[in-house]
């Protein structure tokens, strides 16, 4: 882990870092895993990002404060992706990472709630829809394989992928919005 | 390859943009100027490119992730075929198992029961244990009966003996979900 270099009066409040992890540590560890591809190099950039948020989140402005945090993220991804032999992207392998080690029985059973009512809505998709997603997320098919598998053209493939996810994103919305009131 | 389509906004519904990139890099699906130039986005920090990747992220995990332990042994998916081989496979395992404890209890010395494992199965009558498993009566059903003449009355199975296996408890788990699946 790096040390914190910066002069004791400029580091900033390892409190404030604290609430930064809280507030943008979920998303943060998200992006990460995106990038990477790799929990363990996401965790390792993850815990960078906050190594690096110690020594110069003084620098930070409020307003930007979040795109600061993914900037460096994604630096501390790449570094931590050279060091790492670089994995292929495999959403089969994305899909079974666990969504978080560290969340409270409550955290969890509200993940397991989400986990169930996303499998009803991918059931409530056309199937037409249903089984490009099936295909791409769970036999981890490129999209040009699939559309040779079903007979359609690479654009059907596509838009119909396009379509199921955009259902599945505002639905996620719509509850997201529920669960906040 | 380059994954923009004539129609996004129209048959495709209303995903942004940025969200369709973001999944498609997430899968790698992005190559050549698309990718350059998305990663340019997300090296600027650029913060809806970043939580667009961070939801792609999240919504794939939540489309077939479990979070509990159990679980992490059965796939995300799986189709009402595959759980029904899964279910004829354990119980092929648990019926060979009662196979092979019956037919190494007739073949053990008398002796050998005391402090053993096995000479629990040998001191049942091999048809009593078969029958016990195959009618679904619980071992206690049998203690009493043969089990506790044959050995006195004294507990044959430590409680511990008794522990139901993981892999039994997956396998009854897949059984239900291939029940659930099918009445729905």
């Amino acid at each position: 882990m790096a040390r914190l270099t910066s002069q004791d009066g400029e580091r900033i409040d390892p409190a404030e870092v604290g609430r930064w992890f809280r507030q943008y540590g979920g998303p943060l560890r998200s992006f990460l895993l995106g990038v990477t591809s790799d929990p363990e190099a996401a965790e390792e950039a993850l815990q960078a990002t906050f190594t690096r948020a110690m020594e110069a989140g003084h620098t930070a402005r409020a307003d930007t404060l979040k795109g600061w945090l993914f900037r460096v993220a994604y630096n501390e991804a790449m570094l931590a992706g050279r060091k790492r032999q670089r994995r292929d992207r495999s959403l089969k392998r994305l899909a079974e990472t666990p969504l978080s080690e560290s969340a409270t029985p409550e955290e969890l059973a509200s993940l397991q709630e989400s986990i169930r009512e996303v499998r009803e809505r991918i059931d409530d998709l056309p199937a037409e829809q249903q089984v490009v997603v099936r295909k791409r997320i769970y036999e981890d098919k490129t999209f040009k394989v699939i559309s040779e598998e079903v007979g359609a053209p690479l654009g059907t493939v596509l838009t119909r992928m396009r379509a199921a996810l955009a259902k599945l994103h505002r639905w996620l919305a719509d509850k997201d919005r529920v669960d906040e009131r | 390859m380059s994954v923009e389509n004539n129609n996004p906004a129209g048959e495709a519904g209303e995903l942004a943009e940025t969200d369709w990139l973001a999944f498609a890099y997430v899968a790698g699906e992005l190559d050549g100027r698309e990718l350059e130039e998305w990663t340019s986005r997300l090296a600027d920090g650029e913060v809806e490119a970043c939580e667009s990747v961070a939801a792609a992220v999240e919504l794939v995990q939540s489309m077939s992730n479990t979070p509990s332990v159990a679980t992490d042994a059965v796939p995300g998916h799986m189709s009402g075929r595959d759980s029904r081989w899964r279910f004829v496979a354990a119980a092929a395992l648990c019926l060979s198992l009662v196979v092979v404890l019956s037919w190494q209890s007739s073949h053990q010395p008398a002796g050998k029961l005391a402090g053993d494992v096995t000479g629990v199965s040998v001191a049942m009558d091999d048809d009593v244990l078969l029958s016990s498993w195959t009618d679904g009566t619980a071992p206690e059903d049998v203690e009493g009966g043969e089990e506790s003449a044959v050995m006195g009355g004294e507990p044959l199975v430590a409680e511990t003996d008794l522990v139901v296996p993981e892999w039994m408890l997956v396998a009854v788990a897949l059984s239900s979900e291939t029940i659930e699946g099918e009445d729905k």
